[in-house]
Order: C-alpha cells, then sequence, then structure tokens
C-alpha cells in the first residue's frame, strides 16, 4: 500500500506540493489527473525515488523510496513521459535490463510489442518517439512490478496505439497490480482507470473510485440544461452536465466533465466526497 | 551469476555502446600513427620512415591523458541527464553495486583494454618493421631496470641516504596514479551536468593553486637560508645536503611509500564521493 502523509515538496522558493495526503490500495489502477504544474510528475519521481521528500512521509510498503532499496526497486517501475533511446534492439535492451526486476518476462514483452505492432529487433535509437514510447511501456508491463507509476504514457502514440495501449494495459496487468497513472488525455484512458485522484497545486482535490463517483454525481447527457449543475459543457447532440446525485440514479462518469466540475467547485466537491 | 556480476556486464556492455568507437579510434593510434608518418614521409620522398620508440611513447601517453579525459564522461556522464539518468538510478541494484560497477569499468577495463590492444600492436609493428627499434613494452622494462639500477648506485655512493628503489617496479605504483585520473574525471562526469571534462580541468587548476598556496610555505619555511648555504658550498657530500633538510629528505626517502599511501587515501577518498554522488542523485 502507498501511504502518502502531509508531503509537501518545492522548488527553491516554488512551492509545488504542499500537506498532500492520501492512501492507494493494492490492485488498482488509478488515474491521477490535474491541471500544468500541479506537481503530477513531482508526486510520481518522489514515488519512484528519484526526488527525496522535503516535508511529511510517502511509503510504500513501509519503505521510503529516496533510499532506493534494491528490494524496493524490484518491487516498482516508472515509466517517465520523456524516455531515453539506447543505441540497441529493443528485445536486448529489454532482456538485458529485465534481468533486475525479478517478475520478469521476455515472452511478455514480446507479446506486448505484437500488440502495438512494433519490431522488437529494431535499435531503439533508430524509433520514432511513438515506437520507442511503445517499447517502453511494453518493458515497463512486462516487468510485471507490484507497482507501476506511468507519466502521461498515451503523449506521442496515434490513435490506433492509444486503443492497443488501453488492451495492453487490459490484458498484461495482474490483478494485484496498483498502477498510477498520470495524464492529461482523460479520454485515452477513460475506460480502464478507477479510482480517479485529482490534484491541485497544494491539495488532493478527490480520490475517489468510479462506483462513489457515479454514488454522489450524476453525469446528464439530455438536452435539457439544469441551472443547479455543478458544470455543464455543450456538446454534439446536446449537453453534458454535471450535477449532485440526489436521486440515486445511475450515469456513466465522464472524466473530462468530472474534472471540469471538480476545478470549478473545489471545496463542495471535496466536502462531498470527504462525508 | 550474481546480481553484481549481471550489472558489470550490464556496464560493460553499455560502455561499448557508448565508446566503443571512440576507443577502437585510441586504442589504435599505435598503427594509424605508424601508417600516417610512413605514409607522409613516403610522399614527401624521405622513404617509408617509422617513429622511434620514445615519440611513440609520448604519443600512448598523449592518447592515454585523452583516454583518462575522456572515457569516464562519455561512459557515465549520462547518468545526470534526466532522461537517461532515471533510467540508470531505476535499475534494482545498490548504490554499492553501482558504484563499483562504474570504477571497475572506468579504472580497470578501459585503462588495461586500452594497454593490451595499444601495446600489442606496437609489439606487432615492431616485430614486422625493424626499423621502428624495442617495442614500447620492451623499452619500459629496461627504463625501469634502468632506474632501480641508477638507484642502488646512488645508495652504494651515498651511504645508503636513499633506501631500496626497487619499489619503483611495483605496479601499484603506477596503478594507483592511473586509477586516480580516472575517479577524478568520474567524479567530475557525476558532478557536472554538462562540460563535464572541462569543468573537473577548472576544479583540478583552482584545486592544484590552493594547495600550492597551503603547502609552499611548510615546505620552505626556513630553509631559503639553508639553500644558499647549500649552494655556496659546493664541497658538501649528498648526506650532508639531505642532514640539511630533515624534511625533504625524509620525504625522499621515503618517497614510494608516501605516494602510494597518499594515492590511496586521495583515491579512497574519491570513490567514497563517487558513492555517495551516485546514492543522493535527484532527478
Amino acid at each position: 500500500m502507498i501511504t502518502i502523509k502531509e508531503l509537501g515538496f518545492s522548488y527553491g522558493d516554488h512551492v509545488v506540493l504542499k500537506d498532500i495526503s492520501m492512501e492507494l490500495q493494492e490492485g488498482r489502477i488509478y488515474g491521477l489527473l490535474g491541471e500544468n504544474g500541479v506537481g503530477k510528475t513531482t508526486l510520481l519521481t518522489l514515488l519512484a525515488g528519484l526526488k527525496q521528500v522535503e516535508d511529511g512521509t510517502l511509503e510504500i510498503d513501509g519503505q521510503k523510496p529516496y533510499n532506493r532499496e534494491p528490494s524496493f526497486l524490484s518491487n516498482i517501475y516508472y515509466l517517465p513521459d520523456e524516455v531515453p533511446a539506447p543505441r540497441r534492439k529493443a528485445i536486448d535492451f529489454a532482456i538485458d535490463h529485465g534481468q533486475y526486476w525479478s517478475n520478469f518476462n521476455a515472452q511478455k514483452f514480446s507479446e506486448i510489442m505484437t500488440v502495438f505492432d512494433t519490431d522488437q529487433n529494431q535499435r531503439m535509437d533508430h524509433m520514432s518517439y511513438g515506437q520507442l514510447k511503445k517499447t517502453f511501456i511494453s518493458f515497463a508491463l512486462a516487468c510485471n512490478t507490484k507497482y507501476l507509476f506511468m507519466d502521461e504514457p498515451t503523449n506521442g502514440l496515434d490513435i490506433p496505439s492509444k486503443a492497443q495501449f488501453r488492451k495492453a494495459v487490459s490484458k498484461y496487468t495482474s490483478d494485484d497490480s496498483t498502477l498510477l497513472i498520470s495524464t492529461h488525455q482523460a479520454r485515452d484512458l477513460e475506460a480502464i482507470i478507477d479510482p480517479i485522484i485529482i490534484l491541485d497545486h497544494k491539495d488532493v482535490l478527490l480520490n475517489a473510485s468510479l462506483d462513489e463517483i457515479a454514488e454522489k454525481l450524476y453525469f446528464d447527457y439530455s438536452s435539457d440544461v439544469d441551472p443547479n449543475a455543478l458544470y455543464q459543457e455543450m456538446v454534439p447532440g446536446g449537453n453534458i452536465q454535471v450535477v449532485r446525485n440526489t436521486t440515486g440514479a445511475e450515469s456513466k462518469v465522464n472524466i473530462e466533465a468530472l474534472f471540469n466540475a471538480v476545478l470549478l467547485h473545489k471545496n463542495e466537491i471535496k466536502e462531498m466526497f470527504n462525508k | 551469476m550474481n546480481r553484481f556480476g549481471r550489472y558489470l556486464v550490464t556496464d560493460i556492455k553499455n560502455a561499448i555502446a557508448r565508446y566503443g568507437i571512440s576507443f577502437l579510434i585510441m586504442a589504435t593510434v599505435s598503427l594509424t600513427s605508424y601508417l600516417l608518418v610512413g605514409f607522409f614521409s613516403t610522399i614527401v620522398g624521405a622513404g617509408w620512415y617509422s617513429l622511434e620508440v620514445a615519440p611513440r611513447t609520448v604519443i600512448m601517453g598523449i592518447t592515454l591523458i585523452v583516454l583518462t579525459i575522456t572515457a569516464p564522461a562519455k561512459i557515465f556522464g549520462f547518468i545526470t541527464d534526466k532522461k537517461e539518468g532515471s533510467s540508470f538510478l531505476m535499475i534494482p541494484a545498490s548504490s554499492l553495486e553501482k558504484t563499483l560497477s562504474m570504477i571497475i569499468v572506468c579504472c580497470v577495463i578501459v585503462p588495461f583494454a586500452f594497454f593490451a590492444v595499444y601495446m600489442s600492436l606496437d609489439q606487432i609493428l615492431c616485430l614486422i618493421d625493424r626499423s621502428c627499434g624495442d617495442s614500447i613494452m620492451v623499452t619500459i622494462n629496461n627504463g625501469q631496470t634502468l632506474l632501480t639500477e641508477a638507484f642502488r648506485k646512488i645508495n652504494m655512493e651515498s651511504e645508503n641516504v636513499i633506501p631500496d628503489y626497487s619499489s619503483f617496479t611495483s605496479v601499484w605504483l603506477y596503478f594507483d596514479d592511473l586509477a586516480q585520473g580516472f575517479l577524478i574525471f568520474l567524479l567530475g562526469a557525476l558532478l557536472f551536468k554538462s562540460s563535464k571534462p572541462a569543468k573537473t580541468i577548472g576544479c583540478l587548476i583552482l584545486l592544484s593553486i590552493a594547495l600550492s598556496m597551503i603547502t609552499t610555505p611548510i615546505i620552505t619555511h626556513g630553509a631559503m637560508e639553508k639553500f644558499k648555504e647549500a649552494a655556496a658550498n659546493s664541497n658538501m657530500t649528498p648526506e650532508e645536503l639531505f642532514n640539511m633538510f630533515p624534511l625533504i629528505s625524509w620525504s625522499i626517502k621515503h618517497a614510494v611509500l608516501l605516494d602510494c599511501i597518499s594515492d590511496t587515501i586521495v583515491n579512497l577518498g574519491l570513490a567514497i564521493a563517487i558513492y555517495f554522488r551516485t546514492r543522493k542523485i535527484k532527478h
């Protein structure tokens, strides 16, 4: 389990994270959303042990990430937004690096590369950015780590690859793995992320499962405009509105609309979900 | 194979990918310089000419300096880069294993592979073309014998003022100096984000100036009058001369030991600094 208590981090005088507290349960695929500069990447790098926590505590299964103990590192993998291009064939890189992760499965790497329609025998420094990203996504999933952190994994992927990414994550993630995926492309991941975490500059605005969200908020796709809607947007063929779910009616959560509603009504939504 | 062994193999593969071509160019300088000199001397009408051992040894020394300065930054400089360095830090191996592996690659594998290739090529060239004279390897062996003999002679003439200098042939005496160069530039490669060799050289110059400002007054304290006295009295025996400067003569007597001890301490300090830098690096 990931436990974050009153976490604080700043770059010089610029405070990025302040008093952030949350718990991440095992076996779930968390979507980490937030505006630019709220500290999503910083949070992921802190979780991966690439930065040192300044205030508060951050523990993964009782271990402090920044100590970078091999036993800790073998349980996690962090896929950054920008990936390097080693001067090696993808398969050689995967086998050579994968040997340090005890659950790495080379067969699985090859399978996911096939799903992505990417040649594993191609040199990585000769790949396009999208191919490189797909290679690293394949490697990350093939490591079979207990915790997998991905920063904007669908950036640079073409439209078919985004669908392949969803398929790969759904098929090749084991049930007890915890994924934390930071993204601005909520629609790309709508089908796979649950719960949703929405981060603000110095706060966690929302950390709830889709069921909890649907229980408290109703996503209305009708053409009638509700004056009490928390968020309303015209879409082709009607509206999308987010309203309080007072009747217990069921609806499909629209992550983009949810995100906008949360940003417009921060305190109200926080209060609603903290009850 | 245990984790460290596997990690070392990965680092060697990484070194070959990042520095293999540059290494080959430098390790084959003996061959390229031989061919270039012969080619140009033929062009200017002087016939085939090959360099003697002295300039060949100087060329090897210069190449070794270039290798020492460039290899650590090229092989491990990526660690300070956010994109590539993150990948390195995430590999499940301890900081100690990563540090040891870096040190072995830089201080043992790279220089020994260089000497092996460079000297073998030089030896082969000297066997094929007798106009080259002795190979560098043979000359170094002869040089060590000559040096040891010279000091033995001084010892006999000056009633054992200088102790046994046969340890000049000790491999460790040369290895710790060689390793020190690579360790300094490895630390520089891990500390600086850009212009790594240039910034390391800059720091070395500043450090040398600071150290000479501190040590010169200590060594020369009260010695100027004695220097003048010694210069005026040309009839002094070496022993009398040595007795006039106890600190300097003591240092000369124990030069080999002092060199080994100081280099070992500095090298250990550098290795510890590299370890902590590897452990604490952030991205």
